[in-house]
């Protein structure tokens, strides 16, 4: 394992413009970054709405601060300029489900302008139904029946032209920092996998053995509970090898492999004194790397102030490679193994994930805990029980409700952003509406919107799509015309 | 009217999807005994029209954002709704936080204890009242039915 191959140092990173998100992902790779996730302005990217919206112009300050705004694939080629990505592992964003086909396309899209084989291209996409329906709803997006065709497209035409990129990747981490327990995240994960796998098989297009290496890249938090985030790890390698075996009658080695990229809690990234996440950080992504993962990412010191500072975004580089270089700790694969008490935590965490696992397909499957908000009730109990232990201090948190001296010599005063991007990216989008052949793009517009409502697969009509350079706020005009809005549980 | 006979006004300023500070304060308001209005991801127009119409006792804004959208909110909310008060909580880093405080907006950053935002609506809507001397019992939203159907 670590011995041959250590694991992928991958952080989330980018604000502002695509020059400046460019620039900090060079920056990050410079320092020994071995992947690179791009971050979008979540006003936008999310939303699928490019900044002339009149939701985005009237908080057009904001546009920019929690990711670079990307409306093109011109934006793409201005963020990967320099970047080699036919051999840097790339995750081009794309994590809300309807944002995912878009981000995709967009990438591609740049690596054949490169001249660069799509069936050698590495990386990973998104499209996560734990970010997109439970932790950070938005306000517009597509049903989930019409997340779930898109996950399936994505996967299927990955299987088709692309073994080297992981088409899509349930994050149960945005079910933890929401408030899924450490077994609910589990069972939650596998009860999202089935879904894919049920609808793929449903569809017949791939083989179920190729589906299932499509589906088998997660992510997962990992948090303060040391030895439980281990065990947890090590349940879902054992539980989606069940799994397929089982349901699937899968026994194929590759398919079996639980790929996991572990991201450390950002919940749990304090406001006062921050230089103690940098210790927090280093625990949580020690569970991670002895729960064997993949791939990890550290989040920044600062994260409960800001999106991270150049120095934040160092500190987690340097943490991952503080343990990877020297402590030993790639040494062997899977240390805490025959520990009594691991061993009978992963056996514990995995039996309470099959039964959460279990009351979700008895409360009609995975999309249906989302759209009735049963999900979203068991992961609110749990945060307000979580915060009641805090406020009453029954659960100490250093710095927090406990030992709040601090004698930090200097200010750490969070990462502050250009609030004047939305100008810049209003201009961009004009050009290259201005510049691209107006016929063409309505003509793939047509085509995209003719694929979503007939059962064609939607992923090479968006590459078109983007290759005329349509935007990114006209794709999700197409969405919203043919899939209509999804029906918050919450208020929103 | 709830209990304490006073109107919260919650909205998130920014189209930034992190609900997990905003729903638990929201909660712990009505279980206070607040009325809470919340509307949501809403522009500093739609904020501003709420609370006039609404007649609200304090706006409480969710910031996931730059704080020039509350800034511009809090100059239109004092144009139409003379004296009432506002608080924000969020991602609020500190040179941001100490610019709302100037102007007398206080702000609550995230792992603020529930018990003090209570009470931050309290002194701000002029009840006399602790947080730590009611018995707030933690329960399911009452938005979800106990099988999780929608209301």
């Amino acid at each position: 394992m670590y011995r041959s191959k250590p694991w992928r140092i991958f952080q989330l990173s980018g604000f502002g413009s695509p020059e400046e998100e460019g620039e900090r992902i060079r920056f990050l790779l410079e320092h020994g970054e071995t992947g690179f996730i791009m971050e979008h302005d979540r006003n936008t990217g999310d939303h699928l709405y490019n900044v002339d919206h009149p939701e985005v112009m009237a908080r057009r300050e904001d546009v920019g601060l929690t990711g670079a705004t990307i409306q093109s694939v011109r934006d793409y080629e201005t963020v990967l300029k320099g970047i080699p990505i036919e051999s840097t592992y790339g995750h081009p964003g794309g994590g809300v489900v309807q944002h995912g086909p878009y981000a995709l396309a967009c990438y591609w899209t740049v690596a054949r302008r490169r001249g660069i084989d799509l069936g050698k291209l590495p990386g990973t996409g998104q499209s996560d139904f734990f970010l997109t329906y439970l932790g950070c709803v938005t306000k517009q997006q597509v049903p989930t029946q019409t997340g779930l065709r898109f996950n399936a497209d994505i996967i299927e035409f990955c299987a088709e032209h692309m073994p080297h990129w992981v088409p899509v990747s349930i994050a149960g981490y945005n079910g933890a920092d929401t408030g899924l327990n450490a077994y609910q995240e589990l069972g939650a994960v596998f009860a999202n996998a089935v879904e894919y796998l049920d609808e793929i098989q449903r569809r017949g297009n791939i083989s179920i053995v190729d589906a299932a290496k499509g589906v088998g890249g997660v992510s997962f938090r990992v948090g303060m509970d040391l030895f439980e985030d281990v065990a947890k790890l090590r349940a879902g390698r054992k539980m989606w090898a069940e799994l397929l075996a089982k349901r699937y009658n899968i026994n194929d080695d590759k398919a079996q492999r639980l790929r996991i990229h572990s991201l450390t809690a950002g919940s749990m990234m304090m406001y006062p004194q921050p230089l103690n996440n940098l210790v927090r950080g280093t625990i949580m992504a020690l569970a991670g790397v002895l729960g064997g993962t993949q791939s990890l990412g550290v989040s920044g010191y600062d994260e409960a102030l800001s999106i991270p500072s150049e120095h934040a975004h160092q500190m987690s580089l340097r943490i991952q490679q503080i343990l990877q270089n020297e402590t030993n700790l790639c040494a062997v694969a899977d240390p805490m193994g025959g520990s009594y008490f691991i061993e009978t935590l992963t056996a514990q965490v995995e039996e309470k994930a099959w039964e959460f696992f279990d009351e979700i397909e008895a409360h009609g499957g995975f999309l249906n805990t989302l759209d009735s908000g049963w999900l979203h009730q068991v992961a609110h109990k749990n945060q307000f029980e979580e915060q009641a232990s805090i406020d009453d201090g029954s659960k100490i948190i250093v710095g927090l409700n406990a030992f709040a001296d601090d004698v930090t010599p200097f200010d750490i005063d969070g990462f502050k952003s250009s609030s004047s991007e939305w100008k810049h990216a209003l201009e961009r989008l004009n050009r290259v509406k201005s510049e691209r052949s107006a016929k063409l793009a309505a003509e793939k517009m047509r085509d995209l919107e003719a694929a979503c409502r007939t059962d064609t697969n939607i992923m090479p009509a968006m590459m078109e799509a983007m290759d005329a350079e349509v935007t990114m706020g006209e794709i999700g005009d197409v969405f919203r015309n043919v899939f209509g809005d999804w029906q918050t549980p919450i208020s929103v | 009217m709830s209990a304490l006979g006073k109107k919260i006004l919650l909205a998130k300023t920014g189209l930034d999807g992190h609900w997990r500070g905003v729903s638990l304060v929201e909660k712990r308001l009505q279980e206070a005994g607040f009325l809470v209005v919340m509307i949501g991801m809403a522009t500093p127009d739609e904020i501003v029209s709420a609370a006039v119409e609404q007649d609200v006792d304090l706006v409480g804004l969710n910031v996931g954002g730059h704080i020039e959208v509350v800034h511009k909110t809090v100059d239109q909310l004092n144009e139409r709704m003379v004296g009432v008060p506002v608080f924000a909580g969020g991602a609020i880093a500190p040179w941001a936080k100490k610019e709302l405080e100037d102007r007398h907006i206080e702000v609550y950053p995230p792992g603020s204890s529930l018990e003090d935002i209570v009470d931050a609506a309290f002194r701000l809507c002029r009840i006399n009242v602790k947080a730590s001397t009611l018995k707030i019992e933690a329960q399911i939203n009452p938005k979800y039915s106990a099988d999780g159907a929608k209301p």
